[in-house]
């Protein structure tokens, strides 16, 4: 451990200092830098932590879902629920705003905004009071359901770039 | 060093500065994120396992992060070091997916089947002795972005300047977190 982390901890924590920070999810010793020669011993000790090659595929992996031309997250909706979604869309991602003005630029023309709607689901379900509950509860239970349509982040995005300052005063 | 792309594995060098990777990933973009896949996915597969705890999670979490990094790499800001931005892309994404999975729970009539202090005591992918898992138990407790500031900082030794790169937070109120999430778990451990 560092010395100035084992400082940190040597008056409050003793207890904490004597486990230690190694990591308990540890592979193999060396097994990162082997990876691709790893085998025998090594390779069944590896099975206990780590899938075999996972790192070697993991790049692979990355590229086929990076490269799909359908975006990874996906909410099925249909046509005449749109509407509805992109109003709960605006209602989050304003709550979002009017919780969190100092990290977003909002200008006099259009708001730009650099946060996605899950995020501002993720941070509304981070909240307790009943109003950002309501709107949770409201959106995923009403409208963001398994249909035939398929929505994505752009359309989202697309939707918020069309929201002025004044739709956002009138729905709060 | 000169750089050229040649193949997809020639340049898998651990060693790369940002400057050249992005340098490889100008001539070649997925030769070029390989190297920085290369270079980056152990630190990082590590600090989301700690995060999430378990293999598969960590694999999707691992996924979505790069998926990230490869889109928005044009994005990246030179002024900053790739390893905190690709840090702050990982500890994003690994929050999101523990909100989802705290919904899960609060919504599963039997919790039990979900929790995590009692499948990582079964965990066969967790190597930990006794007071390791004791440890584990602690920082499940914790509240997410504490237990984040509290890896990043007990196991992965990350300085208060990057970590406060990583988390858009103030160095102040990193080591308060810290501080906090130490004596809570000091207070768990002298209980056991």
């Amino acid at each position: 451990m560092r010395k100035d982390i084992r400082e940190e901890l040597e008056n409050i924590a003793p207890n904490l200092l004597e486990i230690g920070n190694q990591n308990p999810y540890r592979v193999p010793a060396m097994y990162f830098e082997n990876l691709e020669i790893a085998l025998g011993d090594e390779s069944k000790k590896l099975k206990q932590s780590i899938p075999s090659n996972y790192f070697e595929n993991l790049a692979d992996q990355v590229f086929i879902k990076a490269k799909n031309k359908n975006r990874t997250r996906i909410i099925s909706l249909n046509a005449k629920r749109w509407a509805a979604a992109a109003s709960i869309a605006i209602l989050c991602v304003a709550s979002y705003i009017t919780m969190n003005t100092n990290d977003i630029t909002i200008d006099n023309q259009s708001f730009v905004l650099d946060v996605e709607l899950e995020e501002a689901f993720d941070y509304l379900a981070d909240q307790d009071d009943l109003y950002t509950l309501e709107v949770l509860e409201w959106s995923e239970d009403e409208f963001f359901e398994e249909t035939e349509e398929e929505f994505y982040d752009e359309d989202i995005d697309y939707l918020l770039d069309e929201v002025t300052l004044d739709d956002l005063d009138e729905l709060l | 060093m000169s750089l050229t792309y040649e193949s997809n594995r020639k340049y898998l060098n651990p060693q790369l500065t940002d400057e050249q990777i992005l340098e490889l990933i100008q001539l070649n973009k997925d030769g070029g994120f390989r190297s920085l896949m290369h270079q980056f996915q152990e630190p990082i597969y590590w600090h989301i396992r700690r995060m999430v705890t378990l293999h598969d999670d960590a694999n999707d979490v691992v996924q979505n992060t790069f998926i990230k990094v490869y889109r928005n790499i044009e994005k990246f800001n030179r002024d900053s070091k790739m390893y905190t931005w690709i840090y702050r892309i990982a500890t994003n994404e690994s929050l999101t997916f523990l909100n989802k999975r705290k919904k899960i729970q609060t919504e599963a009539i039997d919790g039990d089947e979900y929790s995590l202090e009692n499948r990582l005591s079964s965990d066969p992918y967790f190597d930990g002795n006794a007071a390791e898992l004791i440890l584990q138990k602690a920082i499940l407790l914790l509240p997410e972005k504490q237990k984040a500031v509290f890896n990043l900082r007990y196991y992965d030794e990350i300085s208060y300047k990057d970590m406060s790169e990583m988390l858009d937070t103030s160095v102040g109120a990193l080591k308060a977190s810290y501080h906090h999430a130490v004596k809570k778990i000091e207070g768990f451990i002298k209980r056991q």
